[in-house]
């Protein structure tokens, strides 16, 4: 019985959140955890809420150093199902989910002091647990930004992101490459379908987001 | 053109960008001997065996495997120059066959830019192409004496002594010495050959880098009167020239004018009577005089 309607629920949510419901995985064998774009945390929480009478119990906030991961926990008759969802610490901002469940205002108002994210929509936003002083001075749980690279690998991992090859070529140097009469390079550097294909591989095994590269930018995010 | 045997060279990332002497100096020997290069097109950095290897094995994995796919889609075995890309191209072989769960994810990357795992490359170290393609003995042979009074300190850098079995432990490392010996230079024994530059402990430790590896290598080779280093690693090459210049502006630590430091192909190259001047030998930042005043 469980698990027809757990397939039933998931089945719903992969449907109607489309490309919006990223990836699935699973705390324990009965434990699903679905995760979201962020942008789609209201729609995959009124689904659950509208159609299956889930109960919300609460929000956990973990601080991955460059990004928020706020992990929604809904019970249906007895299943817990949790929506996951990002949030950028440069941002630092998610919609309240207040309007569909006034009951989550203290969970928000316990994050909000902890790891100043701010919910957005959420009515009254007054300090919970920390002293009134402390909005917007000191959040006890928020780390700063920081990833796995450490200060002295930062430009190692940048340029090789940029370029393909973790030394950028001085003019000096082509100097005395054309003096020396010594061909083009042929490398990424000179390639960018070649540093295009460096760029998927990245994509793939999950390296920009796993060491906090924004490819806009063209930096590490810390 | 008819070559004795031909290689696609994978250049790395400090050789073209930062030493183009021994890029002249390696395509010039090479040519000499009748080994051809075909230059590699579309590859990316090794990538380094130390930051990106550790930071994240199947990204490491995934773009090594994608540059030797390349030199296996030209279809002839893969050379280096930089024992840094060597240890990198070993490794990812060598894990690519024995490591099934790395090797799915890596074929899943792949399939994303339409590539293939590699399986059949085959790798070499420019050490193995000079002692083994050339000879030592062919390199002897065309050698002339113009290196008879250059005293001559080897470091061959620890990822030469990267081998498949503990017995081929010292095989490239000796094989660099006959190389060496082979262009009519002198070897100077300074006792510690084998103890690291301290390239890697830089980016880490600066002080204990340069203080505790570097000065005291250097003090050993000093003591032995060796007119120059000769390395196989351009990472080793930086470290020594670089090292000199901020060991005497931080700590005042000088030896004489400055120990030079060349590659083994730049030595092979002054052997075979190249002339400095071709290969852009004063293109180094450390100083090269103490090497040319030497030549007969």
């Amino acid at each position: 019985m469980k698990l027809a309607q757990e397939r039933e629920i998931l089945d719903i949510l992969r449907k109607e959140l489309a490309e919006n419901c990223i990836a699935e995985s699973r705390i324990s064998p009965d434990r699903p955890v679905v995760i979201i774009n962020r942008e789609a945390l209201l729609q995959a929480l009124r689904l659950l809420v509208e159609k299956f009478d889930s109960r919300f119990c609460t929000i956990t906030a973990v601080d991955n150093g460059v990004d928020f991961e706020l992990i929604y926990h809904m019970s249906i008759k007895g299943l817990v199902i949790n929506v996951k969802t990002v949030v950028p610490k440069e941002e630092s901002i998610v919609a309240s989910i207040t309007r569909i469940i006034p009951g989550a205002a203290t969970a928000e108002r316990e994050i909000c002091d902890l790891f100043k994210i701010n919910f957005k929509g959420l009515a009254d936003s007054r300090p919970l647990i920390v002293p009134n002083e402390w909005r917007d001075v000191k959040a006890p749980l928020r780390k700063p930004m920081s990833g796995i690279v450490a200060e002295y690998q930062k430009p190692t991992v940048e340029t090789l992101m940029q370029q393909g090859q973790v030394f950028t070529m001085p003019s000096s140097v082509k100097a005395h490459r054309q003096k020396l009469k010594l061909p083009e390079i042929q490398t990424t550097m000179a390639r960018p379908e070649a540093l295009k294909e460096l760029h998927e591989i990245a994509e793939a095994v999950k390296f920009d987001k796993s060491v906090g590269y924004d490819r806009l930018k063209k930096k590490l995010r810390y | 053109m008819e070559f004795k045997k031909e290689y696609s060279m994978f250049w790395g990332c400090w050789v073209p960008s930062r030493q183009p002497s021994v890029e002249a100096a390696c395509r010039s020997v090479l040519s000499r001997f009748g080994i051809g290069i075909k230059d590699m097109e579309g590859v990316s950095c090794c990538p380094d065996p130390v930051v990106t290897e550790r930071l994240q094995r199947d990204m490491w994995l995934a773009l090594a495997a994608r540059n030797l796919s390349i030199a296996e889609k030209a279809g002839t075995p893969m050379a280096t120059i930089c024992n840094g890309c060597y240890e990198t191209f070993f490794e990812a072989i060598e894990t690519i066959k024995t490591n099934e769960d790395l090797r799915r994810k890596v074929e899943t990357a792949l399939d994303r830019i339409a590539t293939t795992l590699p399986k059949k490359t085959e790798l070499r170290h420019i050490i193995e192409i000079l002692g083994k393609d050339v000879g030592v003995e062919e390199i002897a042979k065309l050698s002339s004496k113009r290196l008879s009074k250059l005293n001559v300190a080897v470091h061959p850098g620890c990822h030469l002594y990267r081998s498949h079995s503990r017995e081929e432990v010292q095989d490239k490392p000796k094989m660099f010495e006959q190389i060496v010996a082979a262009t009519g230079a002198n070897l100077v024994d300074y006792g510690i050959t084998r103890f690291c530059c301290g390239y890697p402990h830089r980016v880490v430790e600066e002080e204990f880098s340069l203080r505790m590896m570097l000065a005291r290598k250097l003090q050993r080779i000093w003591d032995a009167d060796a007119d120059c280093v000769v390395v196989s690693c351009p990472a080793c090459n930086i470290q020594f020239e670089f090292g000199q210049l901020e060991l005497k502006r931080k700590y005042d630590i000088a030896f004489g004018s400055g120990i030079p430091v060349i590659h083994i192909v730049e030595l092979v190259a002054l052997g075979l009577g190249i002339k400095p001047e071709e290969f852009g030998l004063s293109t180094h930042r450390g100083p090269t005089q103490n090497i040319i005043s030497k030549l007969e």
